[in-house]
């Protein structure tokens, strides 16, 4: 979520378009490069994953092994450097990946898109990321259906890389301000260090939206293993950021109940593939465990610090996801003793509740089904027909991190995989 | 969820840490992890203005050595030699490990390179 690429100067021309940022574009070319440095290793991982591909299909037949990513950058990885059609030409054509819900701007209710569209409208600087200020609410306020329109109204919309921009920012002028806070564990303990070191003006509100990710795991896979007419996911490939905070441990209740492998993986397309072999491997001997690929940066126990940081300032509460309605247990509101940050309190904006929530996509949209996997983006009648990435309608197509947005800009290696099981090709 | 860019810490002040990219530029993060545990020089992954992770150049060498297990493994099953696919892992490795040290011991312009 949100760009990175900061200038040091404050405030800056918003970077809208994350794709476009300079320091992503580096990135995404050094990654390349060394996939392209690493070949060896990729060969390794692929014959790998054909063995125990393999192994399965002697054991199992046609049963259809599902994969499920649950980071917006996992898809990125899996989609740019097309791992599909790489599994699929290693011969694992009895695995499938599917993207999970790895997209806060995504999963963020229209309700709360509006009232912050309602506050600019009113005078109050609205802070927000750049993904969040292109999002389409389900209802426009006062003409304005997204942020970015709020902001070509006349409202002050500003658009940050990060909520300590806005905090430098915030100190700069004395108006009521708001912070839009999206992300799921790793902006969190942003939020909590800025408060607890008293960094963060008394003018500036902080409207938690943080989404927690093992709830929603739960929750999904739940889901997917209750649709009857499809496989259920068979192993899943945990995030790896998120994890660098919560730790591997946090997975393990989701490999316990399931009895499926989870694999806590770094980004380069090398860790994706190794984490669909460790898969691959645990299934073929019918183990389930929690495995951390991304040793370089996650361990079993997290930061410990950062979990005592958001923990001291956030309370875990129910909370909504957009087009999906309540997950118990997923989210983050502030404590009362940091109630004078609490935007819901100042602003007076009464809460969500699981009465009040109603269903908060446009008509015909599918995000919440790409979300939890159960379509993929090319399911959707209005993907890259009436929605695209310059006038996207769904949430999905918006974010950075969406698994729609992510296919319409780099094509889906899931596209070429369903027109060739549709010919039959295999 | 997790686009998190490989920074070089480049000093701390205040609670606050100045990290750099490798593109010269210092920007401010806020230490969401373990403060004591970090220091100038430290490579950290910056996610949103946010230090989420300070990156292990032991446990990265220890991914090599896993890589290279599993190439001796894979080798010795399909009857080629075992010690000269764990070499060519190596050689691969050596380089974003070499970096890596570079990137740590204040040679910013390295941390571009790591991906």
């Amino acid at each position: 979520m949100a760009c990175v690429s900061t200038p040091q100067d404050f405030p800056v021309a918003p970077t809208l378009d994350c794709w476009k940022c300079p320091v992503m574009k580096r990135e995404m070319e050094a990654l390349e490069l060394a996939f392209r440095r690493k070949t060896s290793i990729t060969s390794t991982l692929l014959h790998n994953i054909e063995k125990y591909s393999r192994e399965l299909r002697e054991r199992d037949g046609r049963y259809v092994y599902k994969v499920m990513d649950f980071c917006g950058t996992h898809e990125w990885t899996i989609v740019h450097f097309g791992l599909r059609s790489l599994l699929e030409k290693a011969g694992a054509r009895n695995v499938e990946l599917v993207a999970g819900p790895g997209c806060p701007v995504c999963v963020t209710p229209s309700y709360y898109i509006e009232h912050s569209i309602k506050l600019a409208l009113e005078g109050v600087v609205v802070y927000t990321y750049g993904d969040v200020f292109k999002v389409p609410a389900l209802r426009p306020v006062k003409g304005a259906r997204s942020l970015a329109e709020a902001k070509a109204l006349g409202g002050d919309v500003r658009v940050v890389h990060s909520f300590l921009h806005a905090v430098i920012d915030a100190r700069k002028h004395n108006k009521d301000s708001l912070f839009v806070g999206i992300g799921f564990e790793t902006v969190a303990p942003g939020y909590s260090e800025a408060i607890l070191k008293g960094l963060v003006p008394d003018h500036l509100k902080l409207m938690s939206l943080v989404k927690l990710t093992p709830p929603a795991m739960f929750y999904t896979l739940e889901v997917v293993r209750e649709k009857p007419t499809d496989y259920p996911i068979s192993g899943v490939i945990a995030p790896g950021h998120v994890s660098t905070i919560v730790g591997g441990k946090a997975w393990q209740p989701v490999a316990e109940q399931f009895q499926i492998p989870v694999v806590v993986a770094g980004f380069e397309p090398n860790d994706v593939l190794a984490a669909v072999a460790e898969i691959l491997r645990q299934m073929a001997r019918g183990e389930h465990k929690v495995v951390i690929e991304y040793t370089r940066a996650v361990t079993w126990e997290g930061d410990l610090k950062a979990q005592s940081s958001i923990r001291t300032v956030f309370e875990t509460v129910d909370s909504a996801w957009r087009g999906i309605g309540y997950i118990p247990k997923s989210g983050l509101a502030l404590r009362e003793e940091f109630r004078r940050h609490d935007a819901f309190a100042y602003f007076g904006i009464s809460d969500l509740t699981p009465e009040t929530w109603r269903y908060d996509l446009p008509a015909n949209c599918r995000c919440a089904e790409v979300t939890l996997g159960k379509a993929k983006p090319t399911d959707c009648p209005l993907f890259m027909k009436a929605c695209t990435p310059d006038r996207p309608i769904g949430p999905c197509m918006v974010s950075v991190e969406g698994t729609c947005a992510i296919w319409a800009r780099f094509g889906g290696g899931g596209l070429a995989d369903e027109i060739a099981r549709a010919v039959g090709v295999f | 969820m997790c686009w998190a860019v490989p920074s070089v810490v480049t000093k701390i002040e205040g609670g606050i840490a100045w990290v750099d990219p490798g593109d010269g530029v210092e920007r401010p993060a806020i230490i969401g992890i373990e403060e004591s545990a970090l220091q100038p020089g430290d490579l950290v992954m910056v996610h949103a203005g946010v230090i989420i992770a300070k990156v292990d150049l032991s446990t990265l060498k220890e991914s090599v050595e896993m890589w290279k297990q599993m190439a001796r493994e894979l080798a010795a099953s399909t009857g080629e030699d075992p010690e000269a696919a764990a070499r060519m892992i190596e050689e691969e490795m050596w380089r974003v490990v070499k970096i890596a040290e570079e990137a740590r011991a204040g040679r910013r312009q390295a941390v571009r390179e790591l991906a």
